[in-house]
Formats: structure tokens, sequence, C-alpha cells
């Protein structure tokens, strides 16, 4: 009851303080994209009016939320209104929890009500059509790339330079493969499929593919096919495929339409993607069909999304308050900047440790190769040595960036934009996981923030921790 | 009578150094200060400025941690939420959240203490009307006056029907009337054998409430003891007549000394500024219509 009350109190004082001005200045602007937009087709401006409103939530929340919590404790202990609620029965850790509590109230109820209107708006603008239902994906279970030998008829020598390239990273991504001449067949086998809940008469999955120029020509339509086959009966159905390029390399994004007979009793069914064209090679990953299975309301499925983007504001939160029971709030701002900045560069350094270990070694086999082409039968001895120091201080910097990006949470894991505008239903199990995530992280911020506000006093020069921090310097000062 | 002997507030050899970030001395607030504070006692401790009063209430509250020494309250460390729900505690200036308003802030203050809703409501009421704000109950702190906030201030500070009251300057900022109604409040406290610490600047006020007084001095307690007993003149007497002819004054005069003793001054007592204050304002109070000119009939022509 205690927290509860001093939950309450920061709330008050968020509304008192008029926060939900800036916040309903959010909600006008994205009323006013959703409105005035030119009329697209309902299906895209849905996708407009969630993404807008995901990312101005996520953007503005953000803002709020570290705002808010930085400056709230440092302000009541610095104006000392801390002190009257700390003479009263309340322990450390009931303040800061209050406040926390307090603050993650505002933000949740933020989100709410910008998920609640834009669900609002959206009826509003289309309230005859139907809203497409969000489907949960699954991938395949396994994808076969049989070798055919054809005889040659393509130069390889005329061979465009960025298929080349392309050829040479493949060689770093297993989970890529490329139909090709010689393999221009891929199969796709998924079991365990429940014709139920497969839709009829319409798209039953997703294809995603990239097409790969392989030869210096102007071709603009790229034929392909997609191929249905029944496992058991071999029964085929197939799907015309002709994509339009106007570059090199194309993604490309296709519904599957599939009749719902070829899938057999148990649940299986084949699909089989073959290259027609030869001017394009086409990059496939086993992942790269998905088959729609429950369906779910648009609604509801961006709620889930919502939902994410409030779980990392909540992280925010306790982070900025963690930094809060120590730092002044302008410090505190920074921190929680700064999180938010860190927590979106995971995937980058992840990629940037990649880059600095493969980058090394083609550092070193373009150095070898220098040598031996210079002074061939010199001694290597030396030249070996040299590279090695060279080598040690780039893993240890793509070592750092992999460890930092182990300790930090994804943030951009949180940000369910791009499911949500796809239509894809997001699962369960990565709510919970990012549920996981939030309350680890909050727990030990929170832990430790508590733990720094108890252990000093309200003029911040005395307590165990000072102790600590006194007893470093006398003993630096004494030597 | 035996509750008089427990020990509502004892400290023994405390010091108090204030200090930087990186932990390098700043202040000497304190020095060996040992004080001991019966239950049921009003208690002042006096000081000028800076020498360390708000400094020991706020080690007393477990605000401040002491920087060596030791300190019990009710018996028990000033830490303890125990010790903390039986003490009052009105701050040097008014610390509260300036946009509640008067109500909401006593509910407030008595959820922290688990008061019942009720009960909170009830006594809520009750304070507001005691320190004169009823016709601000629902004024936010932000338009109170320095002297109304201070009467939000003392209410807070006895929501939980306090055992130990700690008041740092209670009067300053408040008219004479509050300041009365403030040392009756004590006077009443004192009635109901609570225990109160008070600090104050204005030594008329403490002398006429407190019953024991401790003065500091740069941190360095000077004296201490009862009040009767440090401010007694123990060689001059004082005798009061009703008013008499000065004839009569002469020959009283010759009679004491005649019996060889030295009379010091014969003359009119006066009131005290603060008695004429309040006698002038409230009787202004109590006949409303008319205005402040009609107190003194000749200059009303
Ligand atoms: N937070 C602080 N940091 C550093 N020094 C402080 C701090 N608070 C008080 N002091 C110092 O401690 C000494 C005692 O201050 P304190 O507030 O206890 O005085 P006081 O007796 O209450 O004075 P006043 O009558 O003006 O209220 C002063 O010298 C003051 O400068
Ligand atoms: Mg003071």
């Amino acid at each position: 009851m205690k927290i509860l009350a001093l939950a309450q109190l920061t709330v008050l004082d968020a509304v008192r303080k008029k926060i939900f001005i800036v916040f309903l200045l959010l909600l006008a602007s994205l009323a006013s994209s959703a409105f005035f937009l030119p009329v697209v087709q309902a299906s895209d401006r849905i996708k407009l009016v969630d993404s807008i409103s995901l990312g101005w939530t996520t953007f503005f929340g953000m803002l709020i939320a570290i705002f808010l919590s930085a400056f709230g404790i440092p302000e009541e202990v610095g104006d000392r209104r801390a002190f009257t609620i700390l003479t009263k029965p309340v322990r450390s850790h009931e303040f800061v929890l209050g406040k926390w509590i307090g603050y993650i109230t505002v933000i949740g109820g933020i989100v709410l009500v910008t998920w609640l209107s834009t669900i609002l708006s959206i009826w509003l603008l289309h309230p005859h059509d139907s809203i497409p239902k969000a489907r949960q994906m699954v991938g395949a279970q396994s994808m076969d790339i049989p070798s055919l030998s054809l005889p040659d008829e393509e130069d390889s020598s005329d061979q465009a330079p960025q298929a080349q390239s392309i050829r040479q990273t493949l060689g770093k991504r297993p989970d890529l493969h490329l139909l090709d001449r010689n393999h221009p067949t891929a199969f796709w086998s998924f079991d365990n499929l429940d014709p139920s809940t497969i839709p009829e008469g319409e798209s039953i999955g997703r294809l995603k593919i990239a097409l790969l120029k392989t030869l210096r020509t102007h071709v603009e339509v790229v034929r392909t096919r997609l191929r249905y086959i029944h496992p058991t009966s071999g029964r085929q159905s197939t799907q015309e495929l002709e994509f339009h390029t106007f570059g090199g390399q194309h993604q490309q994004e296709i519904e599957l339409l599939c009749p719902r007979r070829f899938i057999s009793n148990d649940g299986r069914l084949t699909v089989a993607l073959d290259r027609l064209d030869p001017h394009f090679d086409l990059l496939v990953q086993t992942k790269s069909i998905g088959i729609y299975l429950s369906a779910e309301s648009h609604a509801w499925n961006l709620g889930k999304a919502f939902l994410g983007s409030f779980l990392m504001l909540v992280l925010i939160i306790s982070l900025t308050v963690f930094a809060s029971t120590t730092l002044s709030g302008p410090v505190s701002v920074l921190v929680g900047l700064t999180g938010f900045i860190i927590g979106h560069c995971v995937t980058l350094m992840q990629t940037l440790a990649r880059q600095v270990r493969h980058g090394e070694m083609t550092l070193e086999r373009a150095f070898r190769q220098l040598l031996e082409k210079a002074d061939q039968g010199h001694d290597h001895a030396h030249s070996s040595s040299g590279h090695e120091g060279h080598d040690h201080g780039t893993n240890y910097l793509a070592d750092l960036l992999d460890g930092i990006a182990t300790w930090i949470p994804d943030f951009t894991r949180f940000r369910l934009t791009d499911t949500v505008t796809n239509g894809v239903s997001i699962p369960a199990e990565l709510l919970w996981q990012l549920t996981g995530t939030c309350v680890a992280y909050s727990a030990a911020a929170l832990l430790l923030g508590i733990f720094f506000f108890a252990w000093s006093d309200v003029e911040r020069t005395e307590g165990p921790w000072w102790h600590i921090i006194r007893f470093l310097r006398t003993r630096r000062s004494s030597r | 009578m035996k509750n008089s002997d427990k020990l509502a507030i004892r400290t023994q050899n405390l010091q108090k150094k204030y200090r930087d970030f990186w932990g390098r001395d700043k202040v000497q607030a304190l020095q060996n200060l040992s004080i001991e504070v019966r239950s049921g006692e009003i208690f002042g401790l006096l000081g000028p400025n800076g020498s360390g009063k708000t400094t020991t209430i706020k080690i007393l509250l477990g605000l401040v941690f002491p920087t060596s020494g030791q300190v019990h309250v009710l018996g028990q460390s000033p830490r303890s939420v125990q010790a903390k729900a039986r003490i009052g505690y009105l701050p040097e200036e008014s610390y509260l959240y300036r946009f509640l308003n008067a109500e909401e802030t006593l509910d407030f203050y008595g959820r922290l203490f688990r008061i019942p809703r009720r009960e909170r409501r009830r006594r809520a009421a009750e304070l507001i009307d005691m320190v004169g704000l009823a016709h601000a109950r629902k004024q936010p702190l932000r338009e109170f006056s320095k002297g109304m906030s201070r009467r939000i201030g003392l209410a807070q500070a006895l929501i939980n029907d306090p055992e130990l009251i700690l008041l740092d300057e209670p009067t300053s900022g408040m008219d004479p009337v509050g300041t009365r109604e403030v040392k009756d409040l004590i006077l009443r406290l004192r009635d109901q054998n609570k225990t109160v610490l008070l600090c104050s600047h204005l030594l008329a006020d403490v002398e006429e409430v407190c019953n024991e007084i401790a003065i500091l001095k740069t941190g360095i307690l000077e004296v201490s003891g009862p009040v009767d007993e440090l401010l007694a003149v123990r060689d001059e007497i004082e005798i009061r007549l009703r008013r008499t002819e000065n004839q009569t004054n002469e020959s009283v005069r010759q009679a004491i000394e005649s019996t060889g003793h030295e009379v010091l001054e014969i003359k009119h007592p006066r009131v005290s500024l603060e008695e004429l204050f309040v006698s002038i304002v409230e009787k202004n109070t109590s006949e409303k219509s008319e205005p402040i000119s009609s107190e003194n009939p000749e200059s009303k022509s």
C-alpha cells in the first residue's frame, strides 16, 4: 500500500505536469497523418497507420519515459521533498519501486491509449472493409537442391561483377543457396500441417527470394515457376511467376496460391521453385517459404506489437531510474538515451564483429599473396610473425564487440512493426522471451539502484557505498 | 511516572563531518554531541545559524548518517521503520508536493503510515481545522503562503499521532497568532505526555514551552539542563503589587531598605508585544465589521 501510494503520487505528478499534452500532440499528428494521407489501397493505408503509430509511440514514449524518470528522484532529493517521505516509515526500496511503478503506469497508459486510438482510427477509415488478419507462419522443415548437369550454354567470363561478389560472400553464409544453371530447382517439404487451419481459395503462405543477375543483359521481366506437389500421389499444380526487375539484385515476395487438396491428409506438402530465366539466378533459404497457420485479428496482433514497445520502454525506465538513484537528472537522461541507442546497435555490433573477423581474413590473405609475389622463397618467419600481432588486435576487438552484444538486450527485437505490417502474427513465445529479458534486466537495474540509494544518506556523502569510495581514495593517496 | 524515566532520544559522542563527493571533509557540523531527552519532555535545541541543530535532527531521523557516535531514538536505530512510525517531523522548510492540495497531502502521508482510509479522513479534517487551514482545504500547496505551508507541514507531522515530535523552527514565517497556536499546541502535546524536540531562534517561545534546553555552538554542546534552573537569577527576588500611589512606593522601598536589602528598581510591568498583538488581532477578528482604527478612540474623528 505504501508503494502504491508512492506510485499514485508519481502518476499524479506526471498528470499535473501536463506530460500528456506532449502525448496528445502525438495522437493528433497520428490522426492527421492517417486521415489526410492520399488515399491508397486500404491495406497499404492500414500498414502505414500501423507503422506510424508504433514508431511514434516508441519514439515519444522513449522521450517521455527518459525525461520523466531521470528527473524524478534527483529532483525530490535535491529539493528535499524526499526527506519528508523518508522520515515516514518508508524504506528506500519502497521509495524507488514506488517511483518506478508510477513511471511504467504512465507509459503503459500512453501505450494503451495509442493502441486503442490506432484501432479506432483504422476502423473509422475503413468501416466496411474487412481488415486483413494476421497469420502465424510456419517454415519448411527441410530444403533440397538436387544438382543437375547440363551442357554449358553460358560463357562464365560474361558474368556480371555483382553476381561474382555475391558468389564470394555466399561462402560465408551457409544458410543461403543459389539456384543456378547446375541447380535449377529447390524443393521445400512441410510436415505436420493441419489442413483445417489452411485457408481455402486464398494465399496459403509466402515466398521470399532474391534475384541475382548473371549476365550483362537488360531483361526486365524474369520468369520463374512454383510447383505444389502432393507428397503421396505426386500430383502437381503450378503457379507461374513474373518479376519485374530494374536492378541487378532484387528482393521479391509473393503469395503462395496453392489449392488445399495438394496437402496430404497427414499434413505434408512439397513446394518446388524452378529457375527458368538463364539471365538470373535465385537466392533461397530454408526459411524462404512460410505457410500461414492460424489467423488472428489485426487489432490483437497490433496490440502485441505495442506490448513489445512497452516492454522496451520499461527496460529504458529501469535503466534511467537506476542511474537517477545516484546521478543527477541530466546525466541520467544521457544514460537513458545512450541505453536506447546502444540497445539498437546490438545487431550492428555483431555485424561489425563479423566484419572485423572476416575482413581480417581477406586482409591476411591479401598480405600473404603480396609477400609471395614480391619475394618468393625469402624467409617467411618474419612476415608471419608480423601479421600475427595484427591478428590478435583485431580478434580482441571482435571479441569485445561480440561480448558487449551478448550482454546487452537487443532492442530491435522489441520492435515488431515489420511483423505487423507484413500481416504475420507475432508468436506468443517471442513475447514471453521479450518479457523475460525485460524482467531480468529491469530487476537487475532496480536492485542496483535500490542498493545505491539505500546505501548512502540523503546528503549523498555518507554510508557504506561512500566508505568504499573513500577507502579507495585514501589507499591511492597513501601510496 | 515510569514513562518519564525512559529516554526518547539518546545520543553519545555524535560526530558529523559533511564531505564532498570525493570524501574530502568540508564541514565539521557536530562534535561529540551527547544529549538525552526523557519521554514527556519538551526539549529546546538552541544555537546560532549553522550550529548544527538541523543536522542533529536529520541524524535523529536517519536522513543523515553520523560519521561516528551512537544514536537511539525511542530505543531503536533511527533508520528503523518501527521507530519512524512513532515519530512526527516538521522540516526546516516545508518540503511538500506542491501539486497536491491540503487534504490530498495529509491523505498521502497518512497512507505511508498504513492508516485506514476512514481514520485518515477523520484525522486529516481534524488536523486541517487545528492548524487553521479550513478555508484552504482544496487549495494546491503551490498557492500557499509561507505561513500556510508551515501550518500544513505541522499537520503533516502529526498525522500519525506520534509519540516523539521533532519540530525544526516551527514558528518561522508564522504570524503571532499562529505562533501562539503552535505554542499552545506544544503545551497540549506535553499534557498528552508526548515528547517534543524543538529548534527555534525565538528564545521567548522556547522559554515559554520548554522544560529542558541545550545550546549548541559550532557543533559543540555548550549548556544543557532544565530551563528553570538555567534561567533562575539566584541572587535577586521579584515582588509585584497592585497599582499604588508614588508615596506608597517610596514607603515600600524604605520598609525594605530598612531591613538591610537593596531595591534595584520599581516600575510598571509591561505586557509583551506578542500579548498586545494577539489581543488586538483576536479582538478584530471577533468584531469583523469594524475597521482597525476603531481600536483607538482618539484617532477616530
Ligand atoms: N548538505 C550539507 N553539506 C555540507 N555542509 C552542510 C550540509 N548541511 C549543513 N551543512 C553545514 O553544517 C553546519 C550545520 O548546519 P545546520 O543546518 O545543522 O545548522 P542549523 O543549526 O540548523 O542552522 P540554522 O539556524 O541556520 O538553521 C553548517 O556549517 C552547514 O554549512
Ligand atoms: Mg536549521
